[in-house]
Protein backbone atom coordinates (compact mmCIF):
# COMPACT_ATOMS: atom_id res chain seq x y z
CA UNK A 1 0.00 0.00 0.00
CA UNK A 2 1.39 3.38 -0.98
CA UNK A 3 1.01 6.28 1.39
CA UNK A 4 -0.25 9.50 -0.18
CA UNK A 5 1.27 12.54 1.51
CA UNK A 6 -1.04 15.17 2.88
CA UNK A 7 -1.36 18.33 0.81
CA UNK A 8 0.65 19.21 -2.28
CA UNK A 9 4.38 19.34 -3.06
CA UNK A 10 6.47 22.19 -1.70
CA UNK A 11 6.44 24.32 -4.88
CA UNK A 12 2.67 24.72 -4.61
CA UNK A 13 3.36 26.89 -1.50
CA UNK A 14 0.10 25.63 -0.01
CA UNK A 15 1.51 23.72 2.94
CA UNK A 16 1.26 25.13 6.40
CA UNK A 17 2.18 23.74 9.77
CA UNK A 18 -0.96 21.63 9.94
CA UNK A 19 -0.06 19.86 6.70
CA UNK A 20 3.00 18.48 8.45
CA UNK A 21 1.02 17.39 11.50
CA UNK A 22 1.03 20.62 13.44
CA UNK A 23 -1.91 21.78 15.50
CA UNK A 24 -2.37 24.81 17.73
CA UNK A 25 -3.66 22.46 20.41
CA UNK A 26 -0.90 19.91 20.00
CA UNK A 27 -0.15 18.50 23.37
CA UNK A 28 1.93 15.89 25.02
CA UNK A 29 0.00 12.68 25.42
CA UNK A 30 -1.84 12.56 28.71
CA UNK A 31 -0.14 15.88 29.51
CA UNK A 32 3.06 14.10 30.34
CA UNK A 33 5.95 16.26 29.32
CA UNK A 34 9.42 15.23 28.28
CA UNK A 35 10.85 12.71 30.72
CA UNK A 36 14.16 12.16 29.04
CA UNK A 37 15.27 14.74 26.48
CA UNK A 38 17.45 12.12 24.87
CA UNK A 39 14.48 9.97 23.98
CA UNK A 40 11.46 12.23 23.87
CA UNK A 41 10.14 14.90 21.59
CA UNK A 42 7.83 17.40 23.18
CA UNK A 43 4.78 18.95 21.61
CA UNK A 44 6.55 22.30 21.75
CA UNK A 45 9.55 20.99 19.87
CA UNK A 46 7.36 19.30 17.32
CA UNK A 47 5.44 22.52 16.84
CA UNK A 48 8.70 24.31 16.14
CA UNK A 49 9.73 21.64 13.65
CA UNK A 50 6.55 21.82 11.59
CA UNK A 51 6.36 25.61 11.73
CA UNK A 52 9.92 26.00 10.49
CA UNK A 53 9.40 23.39 7.81
CA UNK A 54 6.42 25.33 6.55
CA UNK A 55 8.42 28.56 6.59
CA UNK A 56 11.24 27.05 4.58
CA UNK A 57 8.86 25.47 2.11
CA UNK A 58 7.22 28.81 1.46
CA UNK A 59 10.33 30.73 0.51
CA UNK A 60 12.86 28.27 -0.83
CA UNK A 61 13.52 28.89 -4.51
CA UNK A 62 11.86 26.53 -6.95
CA UNK A 63 15.02 26.37 -9.02
CA UNK A 64 18.53 27.73 -9.28
CA UNK A 65 20.06 27.32 -12.74
CA UNK A 66 23.32 28.47 -14.26
CA UNK A 67 23.87 28.39 -17.99
CA UNK A 68 26.29 29.76 -20.57
CA UNK A 69 25.08 31.22 -23.85
CA UNK A 70 26.62 30.15 -27.15
CA UNK A 71 25.44 32.96 -29.37
CA UNK A 72 28.59 33.09 -31.48
CA UNK A 73 27.84 29.56 -32.72
CA UNK A 74 24.05 30.07 -32.67
CA UNK A 75 23.68 27.05 -30.40
CA UNK A 76 21.40 26.60 -27.43
CA UNK A 77 23.01 27.49 -24.10
CA UNK A 78 24.90 24.87 -22.17
CA UNK A 79 23.71 23.96 -18.72
CA UNK A 80 26.34 24.47 -16.02
CA UNK A 81 24.35 23.61 -12.92
CA UNK A 82 20.80 22.94 -11.85
CA UNK A 83 19.17 22.73 -8.45
CA UNK A 84 15.43 22.21 -8.39
CA UNK A 85 12.81 21.31 -5.84
CA UNK A 86 11.85 18.39 -8.04
CA UNK A 87 15.38 17.21 -8.72
CA UNK A 88 19.02 18.09 -8.99
CA UNK A 89 21.21 17.85 -12.07
CA UNK A 90 20.86 17.90 -15.82
CA UNK A 91 18.06 15.34 -15.96
CA UNK A 92 15.78 17.65 -13.97
CA UNK A 93 16.76 20.86 -15.73
CA UNK A 94 14.42 22.86 -17.98
CA UNK A 95 14.85 23.11 -21.72
CA UNK A 96 17.25 25.90 -22.65
CA UNK A 97 16.62 27.52 -26.02
CA UNK A 98 18.51 30.29 -27.68
CA UNK A 99 16.02 32.76 -29.18
CA UNK A 100 18.59 35.27 -30.41
CA UNK A 101 21.77 36.91 -29.20
CA UNK A 102 21.51 37.42 -25.46
CA UNK A 103 17.95 36.12 -25.33
CA UNK A 104 17.35 32.70 -23.78
CA UNK A 105 14.12 30.87 -23.07
CA UNK A 106 13.83 28.32 -20.26
CA UNK A 107 10.86 26.01 -20.15
CA UNK A 108 10.07 23.56 -17.39
CA UNK A 109 7.65 20.64 -17.60
CA UNK A 110 4.03 21.53 -16.89
CA UNK A 111 4.06 19.35 -13.79
CA UNK A 112 6.55 17.56 -11.61
CA UNK A 113 6.09 14.83 -9.03
CA UNK A 114 7.48 14.61 -5.53
CA UNK A 115 9.22 11.47 -4.20
CA UNK A 116 5.80 9.96 -3.44
CA UNK A 117 4.47 10.47 -6.95
CA UNK A 118 2.19 13.39 -6.08
CA UNK A 119 2.04 15.70 -9.08
CA UNK A 120 1.97 19.49 -8.93
CA UNK A 121 1.85 22.02 -11.73
CA UNK A 122 4.62 24.55 -12.12
CA UNK A 123 3.44 28.13 -11.67
CA UNK A 124 6.40 30.49 -11.94
CA UNK A 125 5.72 33.82 -10.32
CA UNK A 126 9.11 35.45 -10.08
CA UNK A 127 12.84 35.23 -10.04
CA UNK A 128 15.94 37.05 -11.08
CA UNK A 129 19.04 36.59 -13.21
CA UNK A 130 22.62 37.24 -12.24
CA UNK A 131 25.39 37.91 -14.73
CA UNK A 132 28.82 36.35 -14.36
CA UNK A 133 32.06 37.94 -15.44
CA UNK A 134 33.92 41.20 -15.11
CA UNK A 135 31.71 43.39 -17.29
CA UNK A 136 28.67 45.16 -15.87
CA UNK A 137 25.50 43.80 -17.37
CA UNK A 138 21.82 44.30 -16.66
CA UNK A 139 20.03 40.98 -17.25
CA UNK A 140 16.29 40.91 -16.73
CA UNK A 141 13.66 38.23 -16.44
CA UNK A 142 10.46 38.03 -18.48
CA UNK A 143 7.66 35.69 -17.42
CA UNK A 144 6.12 34.14 -20.53
CA UNK A 145 3.72 31.67 -18.98
CA UNK A 146 3.40 29.48 -15.94
CA UNK A 147 6.37 27.32 -16.91
CA UNK A 148 8.33 29.48 -19.31
CA UNK A 149 10.64 32.42 -18.75
CA UNK A 150 13.01 34.41 -20.89
CA UNK A 151 16.23 36.02 -19.81
CA UNK A 152 17.29 39.18 -21.59
CA UNK A 153 21.01 39.79 -21.28
CA UNK A 154 21.90 43.35 -22.05
CA UNK A 155 24.68 45.80 -21.40
CA UNK A 156 24.45 49.27 -20.00
CA UNK A 157 23.50 50.62 -23.42
CA UNK A 158 20.42 48.41 -23.52
CA UNK A 159 21.99 46.23 -26.23
CA UNK A 160 21.94 42.44 -26.24
CA UNK A 161 25.29 40.77 -25.64
CA UNK A 162 26.62 37.38 -26.63
CA UNK A 163 27.95 34.31 -24.86
CA UNK A 164 27.36 35.34 -21.28
CA UNK A 165 27.03 33.13 -18.23
CA UNK A 166 23.94 33.61 -16.10
CA UNK A 167 22.64 32.28 -12.79
CA UNK A 168 18.88 32.42 -12.54
CA UNK A 169 16.68 31.81 -9.52
CA UNK A 170 13.01 31.09 -10.08
CA UNK A 171 10.20 30.95 -7.56
CA UNK A 172 6.66 29.63 -7.77
CA UNK A 173 3.33 30.26 -6.13
CA UNK A 174 2.21 33.11 -3.94
CA UNK A 175 -0.13 34.66 -6.48
CA UNK B 1 -0.77 6.24 18.64
CA UNK B 2 0.10 9.56 20.13
CA UNK B 3 3.67 10.51 19.42
CA UNK B 4 4.58 13.35 21.75
CA UNK B 5 5.57 13.59 25.36
CA UNK B 6 6.78 11.32 28.12
CA UNK B 7 4.46 8.44 27.26
CA UNK B 8 5.84 8.39 23.71
CA UNK B 9 9.55 7.82 23.93
CA UNK B 10 11.63 7.69 20.77
CA UNK B 11 11.42 6.24 18.26
CA UNK B 12 8.27 8.08 17.21
CA UNK B 13 5.60 5.82 15.83
CA UNK B 14 3.05 7.13 13.37
CA UNK B 15 -0.64 6.98 14.00
CA UNK B 16 -3.91 8.55 12.82
CA UNK B 17 -2.80 12.10 13.60
CA UNK B 18 -4.80 14.52 15.69
CA UNK B 19 -3.77 16.69 18.58
CA UNK B 20 -1.24 14.23 19.93
CA UNK B 21 -0.46 12.19 16.88
CA UNK B 22 1.34 12.24 13.55
CA UNK B 23 -0.09 10.46 10.54
CA UNK B 24 1.93 8.78 7.76
CA UNK B 25 0.43 11.25 5.28
CA UNK B 26 1.60 14.25 7.29
CA UNK B 27 5.02 12.75 7.83
CA UNK B 28 5.28 11.92 4.12
CA UNK B 29 4.53 15.51 3.14
CA UNK B 30 7.12 16.81 5.59
CA UNK B 31 9.74 14.38 4.24
CA UNK B 32 9.03 15.26 0.62
CA UNK B 33 8.97 19.02 1.17
CA UNK B 34 12.16 18.94 3.18
CA UNK B 35 13.83 17.16 0.27
CA UNK B 36 12.53 19.87 -2.06
CA UNK B 37 13.73 22.73 0.11
CA UNK B 38 17.12 21.13 0.80
CA UNK B 39 17.75 21.01 -2.95
CA UNK B 40 17.48 24.75 -3.51
CA UNK B 41 18.19 26.67 -0.32
CA UNK B 42 21.42 28.67 -0.51
CA UNK B 43 24.54 27.42 1.17
CA UNK B 44 25.14 30.87 2.59
CA UNK B 45 24.03 34.49 2.49
CA UNK B 46 26.43 37.32 3.12
CA UNK B 47 25.79 41.03 3.41
CA UNK B 48 28.80 43.28 3.33
CA UNK B 49 29.80 46.86 2.76
CA UNK B 50 32.94 47.86 0.95
CA UNK B 51 34.59 51.20 1.42
CA UNK B 52 38.06 51.33 -0.08
CA UNK B 53 40.18 48.61 1.47
CA UNK B 54 37.73 48.12 4.33
CA UNK B 55 35.19 45.35 4.15
CA UNK B 56 32.52 45.23 6.82
CA UNK B 57 30.51 42.03 7.16
CA UNK B 58 27.05 43.23 8.13
CA UNK B 59 25.37 39.83 8.26
CA UNK B 60 26.29 36.29 7.57
CA UNK B 61 24.47 33.00 7.71
CA UNK B 62 25.20 29.64 6.27
CA UNK B 63 23.39 26.39 6.82
CA UNK B 64 25.25 25.80 10.06
CA UNK B 65 25.56 29.18 11.75
CA UNK B 66 24.22 32.69 11.84
CA UNK B 67 25.96 35.93 12.80
CA UNK B 68 28.38 38.60 11.79
CA UNK B 69 31.08 36.12 11.10
CA UNK B 70 34.06 38.30 10.38
CA UNK B 71 36.52 35.56 9.66
CA UNK B 72 35.28 34.91 6.15
CA UNK B 73 38.38 35.22 4.01
CA UNK B 74 38.34 37.98 1.42
CA UNK B 75 40.68 39.83 -0.90
CA UNK B 76 40.12 43.36 -2.10
CA UNK B 77 41.02 43.53 -5.78
CA UNK B 78 40.10 47.12 -6.40
CA UNK B 79 37.19 49.49 -6.45
CA UNK B 80 33.99 47.53 -6.14
CA UNK B 81 35.91 44.32 -6.57
CA UNK B 82 36.13 41.69 -3.84
CA UNK B 83 36.98 38.01 -3.92
CA UNK B 84 35.46 35.89 -1.15
CA UNK B 85 37.05 32.61 -0.17
CA UNK B 86 34.81 30.08 1.55
CA UNK B 87 35.57 26.88 3.40
CA UNK B 88 36.25 23.76 1.37
CA UNK B 89 34.36 21.62 3.83
CA UNK B 90 31.89 22.02 6.65
CA UNK B 91 31.26 19.88 9.70
CA UNK B 92 27.76 19.88 11.15
CA UNK B 93 26.55 19.48 14.71
CA UNK B 94 26.74 15.69 14.43
CA UNK B 95 30.25 15.49 13.08
CA UNK B 96 29.24 14.90 9.49
CA UNK B 97 31.81 16.43 7.18
CA UNK B 98 30.93 17.41 3.65
CA UNK B 99 33.20 18.91 0.99
CA UNK B 100 31.89 22.20 -0.31
CA UNK B 101 32.13 23.33 -3.90
CA UNK B 102 30.58 26.70 -4.59
CA UNK B 103 28.87 26.57 -7.94
CA UNK B 104 26.27 29.32 -8.28
CA UNK B 105 25.97 32.82 -6.89
CA UNK B 106 23.85 35.94 -7.02
CA UNK B 107 24.78 39.42 -5.88
CA UNK B 108 22.67 42.55 -5.64
CA UNK B 109 23.57 46.08 -4.60
CA UNK B 110 21.88 48.06 -1.88
CA UNK B 111 21.24 51.77 -1.86
CA UNK B 112 19.31 54.37 -3.76
CA UNK B 113 21.58 54.75 -6.77
CA UNK B 114 21.33 52.59 -9.87
CA UNK B 115 23.84 49.80 -9.57
CA UNK B 116 24.55 46.29 -10.75
CA UNK B 117 26.78 43.49 -9.63
CA UNK B 118 28.44 40.61 -11.41
CA UNK B 119 29.86 37.40 -10.00
CA UNK B 120 32.53 34.92 -10.95
CA UNK B 121 32.51 31.55 -9.23
CA UNK B 122 35.58 29.32 -9.25
CA UNK B 123 36.18 26.43 -6.87
CA UNK B 124 35.39 28.00 -3.49
CA UNK B 125 35.88 31.61 -4.39
CA UNK B 126 33.26 34.09 -5.48
CA UNK B 127 34.42 37.32 -7.01
CA UNK B 128 31.92 40.14 -6.83
CA UNK B 129 32.19 43.30 -8.85
CA UNK B 130 29.84 46.22 -8.28
CA UNK B 131 29.13 49.14 -10.60
CA UNK B 132 27.29 52.41 -10.29
CA UNK B 133 25.23 53.30 -13.33
CA UNK B 134 24.85 56.79 -14.64
CA UNK B 135 23.93 57.94 -18.13
CA UNK B 136 24.11 54.39 -19.43
CA UNK B 137 27.66 53.97 -18.26
CA UNK B 138 28.73 51.51 -15.58
CA UNK B 139 31.59 52.56 -13.37
CA UNK B 140 33.21 50.38 -10.75
CA UNK B 141 32.06 51.54 -7.34
CA UNK B 142 32.13 50.33 -3.75
CA UNK B 143 28.69 49.28 -2.61
CA UNK B 144 26.77 47.43 0.05
CA UNK B 145 26.09 44.00 -1.37
CA UNK B 146 23.87 41.02 -0.67
CA UNK B 147 25.50 37.83 -1.85
CA UNK B 148 23.93 34.38 -2.03
CA UNK B 149 25.96 31.30 -2.83
CA UNK B 150 24.80 27.81 -3.70
CA UNK B 151 26.97 24.73 -3.46
CA UNK B 152 26.98 21.80 -5.84
CA UNK B 153 25.52 18.42 -5.00
CA UNK B 154 28.28 16.37 -3.45
CA UNK B 155 29.26 12.80 -4.11
CA UNK B 156 28.44 10.16 -1.53
CA UNK B 157 32.01 8.90 -1.52
CA UNK B 158 33.23 12.25 -0.24
CA UNK B 159 31.12 12.23 2.91
CA UNK B 160 32.88 11.37 6.14
CA UNK B 161 32.08 11.50 9.80
CA UNK B 162 34.44 13.03 12.29
CA UNK B 163 36.27 10.51 14.46
CA UNK B 164 35.42 12.70 17.42
CA UNK B 165 31.69 12.56 16.70
CA UNK B 166 29.66 11.05 19.50
CA UNK B 167 26.03 10.35 20.00
CA UNK B 168 23.37 9.78 17.41
CA UNK B 169 24.44 9.41 13.79
CA UNK B 170 21.81 11.07 11.61
CA UNK B 171 20.70 9.01 8.66
CA UNK B 172 22.04 10.23 5.37
CA UNK B 173 24.17 13.27 4.63
CA UNK B 174 23.54 16.80 5.93
CA UNK B 175 21.52 19.28 3.90
CA UNK B 176 24.64 20.95 2.54
CA UNK B 177 25.35 17.80 0.52
CA UNK B 178 22.15 18.34 -1.52
CA UNK B 179 21.50 14.59 -1.67
CA UNK B 180 18.17 14.51 0.16
CA UNK B 181 16.14 11.36 0.38
CA UNK B 182 12.83 10.79 2.09
CA UNK B 183 14.31 7.71 3.75
CA UNK B 184 16.72 9.95 5.70
CA UNK B 185 13.69 11.44 7.44
CA UNK B 186 12.05 8.07 7.95
CA UNK B 187 9.96 8.41 4.82
CA UNK B 188 8.87 5.48 2.67
CA UNK B 189 6.18 5.12 0.04
CA UNK B 190 4.53 2.30 2.03
CA UNK B 191 4.49 3.96 5.45
CA UNK B 192 1.47 3.01 7.56
CA UNK B 193 0.32 3.79 11.11
CA UNK B 194 1.79 1.58 13.81
CA UNK B 195 -1.00 -0.88 14.57
CA UNK B 196 0.28 -2.08 17.93
CA UNK B 197 0.29 1.38 19.53
CA UNK B 198 -2.41 2.99 17.44
CA UNK B 199 -4.79 3.88 20.27
CA UNK B 200 -2.57 3.93 23.31
CA UNK B 201 1.15 3.68 23.66
CA UNK B 202 2.73 0.73 25.42
CA UNK B 203 4.03 3.13 28.04
CA UNK B 204 0.58 4.44 28.83
CA UNK B 205 -0.95 0.99 28.87
CA UNK B 206 1.60 -0.16 31.43
CA UNK B 207 1.19 3.08 33.36
CA UNK B 208 -2.54 2.54 33.70
CA UNK B 209 -1.99 -1.05 34.83
CA UNK B 210 0.60 0.03 37.37
CA UNK B 211 -1.45 2.89 38.77
CA UNK B 212 -4.54 0.73 38.92
CA UNK B 213 -2.67 -2.18 40.41
CA UNK B 214 -1.26 -0.08 43.19
CA UNK B 215 -4.76 0.67 44.29
CA UNK B 216 -6.42 3.64 45.92
CA UNK B 217 -3.84 3.88 48.68
CA UNK B 218 -1.52 5.51 46.17
CA UNK B 219 -2.18 8.83 44.51
CA UNK B 220 -3.15 8.75 40.87
CA UNK B 221 -1.71 12.18 40.20
CA UNK B 222 1.05 12.29 37.63
CA UNK B 223 2.97 15.18 39.16
CA UNK B 224 3.88 13.28 42.31
CA UNK B 225 6.64 10.97 43.37
CA UNK B 226 4.34 8.00 42.90
CA UNK B 227 3.32 9.29 39.50
CA UNK B 228 6.92 9.74 38.42
CA UNK B 229 7.74 6.26 39.68
CA UNK B 230 4.82 4.80 37.74
CA UNK B 231 5.86 6.62 34.57
CA UNK B 232 9.46 5.46 34.86
CA UNK B 233 8.47 1.82 35.42
CA UNK B 234 5.89 2.00 32.65
CA UNK B 235 8.51 3.24 30.19
CA UNK B 236 10.75 0.33 31.14
CA UNK B 237 8.00 -2.18 30.46
CA UNK B 238 7.14 -0.35 27.26
CA UNK B 239 10.72 -0.84 26.10
CA UNK B 240 10.29 -4.58 26.66
CA UNK B 241 7.07 -4.61 24.66
CA UNK B 242 8.71 -2.71 21.85
CA UNK B 243 11.74 -5.01 21.95
CA UNK B 244 9.51 -8.01 21.34
CA UNK B 245 7.85 -6.23 18.45
CA UNK B 246 11.22 -5.14 17.11
CA UNK B 247 12.40 -8.74 17.14
CA UNK B 248 9.39 -9.75 15.12
CA UNK B 249 9.89 -6.93 12.62
CA UNK B 250 13.58 -7.65 12.12
CA UNK B 251 12.81 -11.29 11.46
CA UNK B 252 11.67 -10.26 7.98
CA UNK B 253 13.83 -8.20 5.63
CA UNK B 254 10.96 -5.95 4.48
CA UNK B 255 10.46 -4.63 8.01
CA UNK B 256 14.03 -4.95 9.28
CA UNK B 257 16.00 -2.01 10.56
CA UNK B 258 18.74 -2.94 13.03
CA UNK B 259 19.07 -6.36 11.42
CA UNK B 260 19.09 -5.06 7.85
CA UNK B 261 22.86 -5.36 7.63
CA UNK B 262 22.58 -9.02 8.50
CA UNK B 263 19.93 -9.58 5.86
CA UNK B 264 22.14 -7.89 3.27
CA UNK B 265 24.94 -10.31 4.08
CA UNK B 266 22.79 -13.45 4.33
CA UNK B 267 20.87 -12.73 1.14
CA UNK B 268 23.99 -11.51 -0.69
CA UNK B 269 22.31 -8.30 -1.79
CA UNK B 270 24.44 -5.56 -3.30
CA UNK B 271 24.50 -2.49 -1.09
CA UNK B 272 26.86 0.45 -1.29
CA UNK B 273 27.29 3.59 0.79
CA UNK B 274 24.65 6.12 -0.16
CA UNK B 275 22.11 3.54 -1.37
CA UNK B 276 18.57 4.35 -0.34
CA UNK B 277 17.60 2.29 2.70
CA UNK B 278 14.12 1.56 1.40
CA UNK B 279 15.54 0.33 -1.90
CA UNK B 280 17.87 -2.01 -0.01
CA UNK B 281 14.92 -3.36 2.00
CA UNK B 282 12.99 -3.98 -1.22
CA UNK B 283 15.98 -5.78 -2.71
CA UNK B 284 16.33 -7.98 0.38
CA UNK B 285 12.60 -8.70 0.43
CA UNK B 286 12.67 -9.68 -3.22
CA UNK B 287 15.62 -12.01 -2.66
CA UNK B 288 13.95 -13.48 0.42
CA UNK B 289 10.98 -14.57 -1.66
CA UNK B 290 13.25 -16.90 -3.60
CA UNK B 291 13.35 -19.14 -0.55
CA UNK B 292 9.78 -20.03 -1.42
CA UNK B 293 11.02 -21.68 -4.58
CA UNK B 294 11.61 -20.55 -8.18
CA UNK B 295 7.99 -20.85 -9.27
CA UNK B 296 6.63 -18.52 -11.90
CA UNK B 297 4.49 -16.71 -9.33
CA UNK B 298 7.41 -16.24 -6.95
CA UNK B 299 9.61 -15.01 -9.77
CA UNK B 300 7.02 -12.45 -10.86
CA UNK B 301 6.23 -11.33 -7.33
CA UNK B 302 9.88 -11.00 -6.36
CA UNK B 303 10.59 -8.93 -9.46
CA UNK B 304 7.56 -6.77 -8.66
CA UNK B 305 8.81 -6.29 -5.09
CA UNK B 306 12.21 -5.26 -6.36
CA UNK B 307 11.14 -2.92 -9.17
CA UNK B 308 7.96 -1.45 -7.76
CA UNK B 309 6.45 1.08 -10.18
CA UNK B 310 9.29 0.53 -12.67
CA UNK B 311 7.93 -2.89 -13.65
CA UNK B 312 5.61 -3.12 -16.65
CA UNK B 313 5.54 -6.83 -17.40
CA UNK B 314 7.59 -10.01 -17.27
CA UNK B 315 7.81 -11.75 -20.62
CA UNK B 316 8.24 -15.48 -21.24
CA UNK B 317 8.15 -17.23 -24.58
CA UNK B 318 6.58 -20.64 -24.01
CA UNK B 319 5.53 -21.90 -27.38
CA UNK B 320 2.27 -23.65 -28.13
CA UNK B 321 2.70 -26.47 -25.63
CA UNK B 322 5.43 -28.51 -24.03
CA UNK B 323 5.94 -30.57 -27.14
CA UNK B 324 5.92 -27.51 -29.40
CA UNK B 325 8.53 -25.10 -28.17
CA UNK B 326 8.97 -21.52 -29.41
CA UNK B 327 10.56 -21.22 -32.85
CA UNK B 328 14.08 -20.39 -31.73
CA UNK B 329 14.77 -23.57 -29.80
CA UNK B 330 17.97 -25.39 -30.69
CA UNK B 331 19.23 -28.51 -29.04
CA UNK B 332 22.47 -30.17 -30.08
CA UNK B 333 21.73 -33.46 -31.92
CA UNK B 334 18.00 -33.22 -31.11
CA UNK B 335 17.13 -30.08 -33.01
CA UNK B 336 20.42 -28.61 -34.13
CA UNK B 337 20.41 -25.01 -35.22
CA UNK B 338 22.42 -23.21 -37.89
CA UNK B 339 26.15 -23.68 -37.71
CA UNK B 340 26.48 -19.93 -37.34
CA UNK B 341 24.77 -20.19 -33.94
CA UNK B 342 27.32 -22.72 -32.68
CA UNK B 343 29.66 -20.73 -30.41
CA UNK B 344 31.60 -23.60 -28.87
CA UNK B 345 31.71 -26.27 -31.56
CA UNK B 346 29.47 -28.51 -29.49
CA UNK B 347 26.31 -27.33 -31.20
CA UNK B 348 23.93 -24.45 -30.74
CA UNK B 349 21.90 -24.26 -27.55
CA UNK B 350 19.16 -21.65 -27.67
CA UNK B 351 15.89 -21.73 -25.89
CA UNK B 352 13.42 -18.92 -25.75
CA UNK B 353 11.76 -20.73 -22.86
CA UNK B 354 14.98 -20.12 -20.93
CA UNK B 355 15.03 -16.41 -21.74
CA UNK B 356 13.31 -14.03 -19.34
CA UNK B 357 12.67 -10.44 -20.35
CA UNK B 358 11.59 -7.79 -17.91
CA UNK B 359 9.76 -4.85 -19.46
CA UNK B 360 10.31 -1.67 -17.46
CA UNK B 361 9.64 2.03 -17.59
CA UNK B 362 11.25 4.88 -15.66
CA UNK B 363 8.86 6.17 -12.96
CA UNK B 364 8.48 9.97 -12.90
CA UNK B 365 9.80 10.10 -9.34
CA UNK B 366 12.99 8.19 -10.11
CA UNK B 367 16.19 9.80 -11.34
CA UNK B 368 17.77 8.21 -14.41
CA UNK B 369 20.91 7.18 -12.54
CA UNK B 370 18.83 5.46 -9.85
CA UNK B 371 16.69 3.81 -12.53
CA UNK B 372 19.71 2.43 -14.38
CA UNK B 373 21.29 1.26 -11.15
CA UNK B 374 18.06 -0.49 -10.24
CA UNK B 375 18.08 -2.34 -13.56
CA UNK B 376 21.76 -2.96 -14.23
CA UNK B 377 22.82 -3.74 -10.67
CA UNK B 378 19.90 -4.77 -8.48
CA UNK B 379 17.76 -6.48 -11.13
CA UNK B 380 20.76 -8.16 -12.68
CA UNK B 381 21.90 -9.34 -9.24
CA UNK B 382 18.43 -10.60 -8.45
CA UNK B 383 17.83 -12.45 -11.71
CA UNK B 384 21.33 -13.92 -11.61
CA UNK B 385 20.53 -15.41 -8.21
CA UNK B 386 16.99 -16.42 -9.04
CA UNK B 387 17.30 -18.11 -12.41
CA UNK B 388 19.13 -21.34 -13.17
CA UNK B 389 22.52 -21.11 -14.82
CA UNK B 390 21.04 -22.33 -18.10
CA UNK B 391 18.74 -19.34 -18.31
CA UNK B 392 19.38 -15.94 -19.84
CA UNK B 393 17.65 -12.70 -19.07
CA UNK B 394 17.44 -9.09 -20.10
CA UNK B 395 15.38 -5.97 -19.55
CA UNK B 396 13.83 -3.66 -22.11
CA UNK B 397 12.10 -0.31 -21.98
CA UNK B 398 8.37 -0.19 -22.22
CA UNK B 399 5.52 0.32 -22.49
CA UNK B 400 5.60 -1.79 -25.59
CA UNK B 401 3.24 -1.73 -28.50
CA UNK B 402 2.59 -4.01 -31.42
CA UNK B 403 5.39 -4.73 -33.82
CA UNK B 404 8.97 -5.74 -33.40
CA UNK B 405 9.94 -6.00 -29.74
CA UNK B 406 13.68 -5.96 -29.04
CA UNK B 407 14.80 -8.98 -27.04
CA UNK B 408 11.27 -10.37 -27.18
CA UNK B 409 10.34 -10.85 -30.80
CA UNK B 410 11.88 -13.78 -32.62
CA UNK B 411 13.48 -11.44 -35.11
CA UNK B 412 16.03 -10.51 -32.48
CA UNK B 413 17.45 -14.02 -32.44
CA UNK B 414 17.24 -14.28 -36.16
CA UNK B 415 19.14 -11.05 -36.44
CA UNK B 416 22.31 -12.52 -34.99
CA UNK B 417 22.94 -14.53 -38.14
CA UNK B 418 25.98 -12.84 -39.66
Amino acid sequence: MTVTPAGLPAWSRTADFSTYGGHTDKKNYQAQGVVNPRTDVSAEQFASLVADAAAVSRTADFAVVTFTCRDSTTDDPTLDSYLGMHGVGAAAAPTLTRISDGLVELQWDATYTDPYGVSQAVNITGGGPQAHGSTALAPTLELIDARTVRVHIKNMSDAYVQDKKITLTVTTGGD
Amino acid sequence: MPVLGGFCPMPLRLDAGGTSGWSPEQHARLSADLCAAVATVPLLELRYTKSGATITVNAFKDQLRVGKWTSVSRVVNGTGDVTWQFATRLEDEFGRIEPILCEQAKASCEGSGAAVATVEVAQNTVRVRTFAISGGVATAADKAVNLKVWSAAGSVIDSVTSMAAKGVRPEGPPAIARRPSISNYGGATDKVPAASELVETYAYQHFVELATGRGSLYTQELATQVGAENVAIARCFAALSRAAERLEANALPLTAHEALGGWIARLNVTAEPGDDTNAIRDACAARYRLALGPTRQNEDESIATLLGPALVQVWRQEGTDLATPPPITYWPTINPGPASHDLTGAGAWLSEREHLVVEVEQPPIMELTDFLRLLNVRLFDHLDSMLPSTATFDWCLGPLSAGFLLDISALDFTGIIP
